[in-house]
């Protein structure tokens, strides 16, 4: 028995004095693993890789044969799986238009020659879903009942064949009805704005059931308010004609904003009357285009044309009235004198 | 007290033993053959901070980097890749280049490391193994820095930006717990 004691006493003496492995080498692991996945723009396909290090210790054992796996599961439980030998791994699959999320697992496999094979993984859910977005916006829809079709605006979803649908802030500012494209929508402004990009419009996209992130943009309802007027410089009808003749352009400013419409084929209407007249024998014309021209302005015609000279001290006014759009914009007083027509303003000025 | 002095011995005799045997080797929960998964000392998502630069870099860049002449699919994959960092035209290209050059220089280093392992079947020492990870960790410090240089302020920050954000957050790490 003593001696049993004394046996165990001195294999533990001789296990404390051995020095510790620890205090030579160390085995410690230390391997990590990165996994991601990206969609492509068109949503066709998903994209997924990994990549790992090894950054163990590993006294005297070895690691070896080291190899990648990357697995990629469909929202429908489809899978398509890659090994490829060494740290890295990628691997794709086509969406098939298949909204919803996928998951990318990947999986660091090496041979260490103390512990056998070992593993690390990582795995990151990918979402594939429609997008929108309003490419140009409007910066402002028109007043009016856009015949010409300036009021537009247009959302692209992807992937494309999905059901488009706008809706506005505040409900009540304008209303949509259908461009001619899918996504396109032709804006019926209702109410103006009280102020600059007060009013916001919102895309929304569903593709096979599956809801985008709503695109917005903001936008002006902007009415036709007043005009600006260019200078009045008339040319002389060649004699046996006397009298004068030549073009005054405006342009067409709407608010809120002091905007300047720039917009071509609005309906301009003028409406035009003789206050006073102290030579009967001159014919006075006014005649303005029915449409705005290519750069957005009103150009009206006027002339006062004679067969006789006109008399020196010769007064004709008149009162006109300008509509954009049916809009009332302009009352101007127009004095023909025998060289000049002079155009006095009444406003509205803004 | 015989019962109670062997029992004594046995017990300080197995912790001696274990003392010894169990420092030598923390190691996955197998047996040796067996396959096993080493415990997470870092999970990225949860605590991104603790995932090293440099190790989020060398991760990145080895996931995204495509050869000098991609396939249509390498490609394919690069271009879906870069698309979150929405760099700049510019900067784009300038980090596809220098990734190219990293590609190049890591699929020297694997073909290296292949040959040599061809010539001996197995690494045999510590520094055969830690040589390649020091030298892949090397090129990308290296693509690294070269980016830095050649970016805009604002195509590295964006690119720094996703990887602290979103690289890191799909790392993770395993190993042997401290």
């Amino acid at each position: 028995m003593r001696n049993l004691i004394q046996l165990g006493l001195m294999i533990a003496a001789a296990l404390l004095s051995v020095a510790p492995l620890s205090g030579q080498c160390q085995m410690i692991y230390n391997v990590s693993v990165y996994a991601d996945a990206s969609v492509s723009s068109d949503l066709s396909t998903i994209y997924a890789y990994s990549s790992g290090a090894d950054n163990s210790t590993t006294c005297n054992c070895t690691h070896s044969n080291y190899q990648a796996t990357l697995t990629v599961y469909a929202p429908n439980g489809s899978k398509v799986s890659r090994t490829q030998p060494g740290m890295q791994s990628s691997d794709s699959m086509a969406t098939n238009d298949l909204m919803g999320t996928y998951d990318a697992v990947a999986q660091q496999a090496l041979n260490c020659s103390c512990f056998g094979q070992v593993l690390a993984t990582a795995s990151v859910p990918a979402r594939v879903s429609p997008t929108v977005t309003i490419p140009a916006g409007i910066s402002y829809v028109l007043y009016g009942p856009d015949a010409v079709g300036y009021n537009l605006v247009q959302a692209i979803g992807t992937p494309p064949g999905g059901q488009y649908a706008w809706s506005v802030t505040p409900a009540n500012r304008l209303s949509f009805s259908n461009g001619l494209m899918p996504g396109v929508a032709q804006l019926q402004a209702n109410t103006p704005s009280a102020y600059q990009n007060d009013t916001v419009l919102t895309a929304n996209y569903t593709y096979s059931g599956t809801a985008a992130v709503p695109a917005t943009t903001s936008t002006t309802v902007t009415v036709y308010r007043y005009l600006t007027q260019g200078s009045y410089n008339p040319i002389s009808f060649s004699p046996p004609t006397y009298g004068y003749f030549g073009n005054v352009y405006y342009s067409v400013y709407a608010q809120p904003g002091q905007l300047l419409v720039l917009a071509s084929g609005l309906s301009v209407i003028e409406s035009v009357s003789q206050t006073s007249s102290n030579y009967s024998g001159a014919a006075v014309t006014f005649q303005g285009n029915a449409q705005t021209n290519s750069s957005g302005n009103i150009v009206d015609y006027l002339a006062v044309k004679s067969n006789n000279p006109l008399p020196a001290n010769l007064k004709i006014i008149n009162d006109q009235e300008i509509f954009v759009e049916g809009l009332y914009v302009r009352d101007n007083t127009v004095t023909f004198s025998n060289s000049t027509a002079t155009i006095g303003n009444n406003g509205p000025y803004n | 007290m015989y019962r109670k002095s062997r029992l004594l011995i046995i017990a300080l005799t197995t912790v001696l033993a274990c003392r010894v045997v169990c420092a030598q080797h923390v190691h996955p929960q197998s047996s040796s053959g067996a396959t096993a998964q080493l415990p997470v000392l870092v999970d990225g998502s949860k605590t991104p901070d603790q995932i090293p630069d440099a190790l989020a870099y060398q991760h990145y860049f080895m996931a995204v980097a495509a050869h000098p002449s991609p396939s249509a699919q390498e490609q394919s994959r690069q271009d879906a890749q870069l698309l979150p960092l929405q760099l700049s035209a510019a900067d784009q290209q300038a980090l596809i280049l220098r990734l190219a050059s990293f590609r190049t220089q890591l699929d020297q280093l694997e073909n290296n490391l292949a040959n040599s392992a061809n010539a001996t079947p197995a690494p045999s020492t510590p520094s055969q193994l830690a040589s390649p990870n020091a030298q892949q960790a090397a090129l990308a410090t290296a693509a690294l820095a070269g980016l830095r240089q050649s970016l805009t302020p604002d195509g590295a920050s964006r690119l720094d930006q996703y990887v602290q954000t979103r690289v890191k957050a799909h790392i993770v790490i395993y190993g042997t717990p401290k």
